[in-house]
């Protein structure tokens, strides 16, 4: 199992600014729901590359659980944290590996939105999981 | 367990009021009158020949009552040490979110509050409504948060309220606009910041009748100009923390501290239920750092750590 990547968790959030009656006002993800590190290795069992978030204060929370027969996600049920995500091998070797990696979580969260009929997703959370991802692929596809 | 047995201690002891209530309005009650109902005349008339008993009986189980009420409320030795190691991490953290601050500031001009969110709050100060003292259609169990635990040694004793109902849009402060919000919520940047009202002082009703009566007259003074200016920064400060004017000119008659930045972030537990939000607010040029800054995570990090250590979150 490979050891944990550190996010920057600066470059991760996404804080809205407005201005309101001259008053700056500022609204973003709770520091707990941005992760803190990434980490990949390969699950032999199904052949699968499992990419796993680390969050600040590790949570115990019960997870919700979606998967097809070529990605699966683990999303937190009281936060909609993005917990992990794995992904076949094949279609990783057999397109660039960067751009393949997110489209399977691309297509894994929008396969779990369809499956619980969530209507009001807290998409900041597959945002700021997606941007980790985006930033770390090249990393985490060095599989050890 | 201890909090059931304070209730029923403080029950018994407003029965037992109750009843010497009704030995004062039995003593001077007409027997006569009650021939008619005659359970009636059997308590009143039981109650006559037994009241020197009753009484002496109801001082005794009211001073009991009174004695196990101190005693149950009073905080025991861990208690107390659990609370000091609490405020020592809150100034902790408090160094951590404003790194610039000198020796000299006032610590409660930086201030890192712990509140907690209760279903059932039976008694709040001030009183929201003369007819209803938690507000407007607003009730003991309308939800809310309340002060748990503070930096610094002073201001501790606040009755800082907030209103956080299950119809989130009536939330109220930052505190109440942050539990609704479950994130992070910043009001007052390093650059503009909430109208500082510090330095102003409180207008009482009969200043403001006054006022308003030299401008239907038509007279125009600088009294009146500078009052319409505080007014309208109230009604701003009020607008931009989500209180009514009214909280925020109570606040000034108190010659409590107004800040000019407050950050909310929501506090979970294990489980990731929401149980809480920690308020960072100034009222001078110090904000608090940025809530993805590496320090703030690491901080807050710690902070949670030990609030963890002592069961904060479970009870």
């Amino acid at each position: 199992m490979s050891n944990w990547i550190q996010l920057d968790a600066q470059r991760l959030d996404q804080t809205t600014h407005e201005n309101q009656n001259g008053v700056d006002i500022y609204f973003g993800l709770s520091p707990f729901d941005i992760p803190e590190a990434i980490r990949s290795h390969v699950d032999k069992s199904n052949d699968r590359l499992k990419i796993e978030f680390k969050y600040l204060d590790d949570p115990e929370e019960e997870k919700m659980e979606w998967s097809d027969k070529d990605s699966s996600l683990s999303v937190g049920k009281n936060s909609g944290c993005v917990y992990s995500i794995s992904v076949n091998m094949k279609p990783l070797e057999e397109i660039s590996g960067k751009s393949s990696l997110l489209k399977e979580f691309e297509d894994a969260v929008k396969g779990f939105i369809a499956e619980k009929h969530l209507t009001t997703v807290e998409e900041s959370h597959y945002d700021v999981a997606r941007k980790a991802l985006a930033e770390k692929a090249e990393e985490l596809l060095v599989i050890p | 367990m201890k909090q059931l047995s304070y209730y029923i201690s403080k029950s018994v002891e407003w029965a037992t009021v109750f009843v010497l209530g009704w030995v004062g309005y039995a003593l001077d009650f007409d027997l006569e009158r009650l021939k008619k109902d005659e359970f009636l005349h059997w308590l009143v008339d039981t109650t006559r020949a037994e009241a020197p008993k009753i009484v002496i009986c109801s001082v005794m189980i009211i001073g009991i009552s009174k004695i196990i009420s101190w005693a149950l409320i009073r905080k025991s030795i861990e208690q107390v040490l659990i609370d000091r190691n609490i405020s020592d991490a809150l100034d902790k953290f408090r160094d951590v979110c404003f790194p610039n601050l000198e020796k000299s500031v006032p610590v409660d001009h930086n201030r890192v509050t712990l509140f907690k969110h209760v279903e059932w709050k039976s008694w709040i100060h001030p009183f929201k409504g003369i007819f209803n003292p938690w507000g407007y259609w607003r009730w003991p169990w309308s939800g809310w948060l309340c002060v748990k635990y503070r930096s610094g040694h002073v201001t501790q004793g606040g009755t800082t309220i907030f209103l956080a109902p299950d119809d989130a849009q009536n939330s109220e402060g930052v505190a109440g606009e942050t539990w609704r919000r479950g994130e992070a919520y910043r009001v007052g940047g390093q650059l503009n910041k909430l109208p500082d009202l510090n330095k102003d002082s409180y207008k009482s009703n009969i200043y403001v009748c006054w006022i308003y009566f030299l401008k239907k007259l038509c007279i125009s003074s600088d009294k009146m100009d500078s009052y319409e200016i505080l007014r309208s920064k109230v009604y701003q400060y009020a607008e931009n923390t989500n209180t009514s004017p009214k909280l925020v000119w109570q606040r000034m008659k108190k010659r409590k501290t107004c800040p000019t930045s407050i950050l909310g972030v929501v506090i979970e537990n294990r489980k990731k239920e929401r149980w809480g939000v920690l308020i960072m607010d100034s009222s001078n040029e110090h904000s608090c750092i940025d809530t993805s800054d590496k320090k703030f995570r690491e901080g807050l990090s710690a902070l949670i750590r030990e609030l963890r250590r002592y069961d904060i979150f479970e009870r």
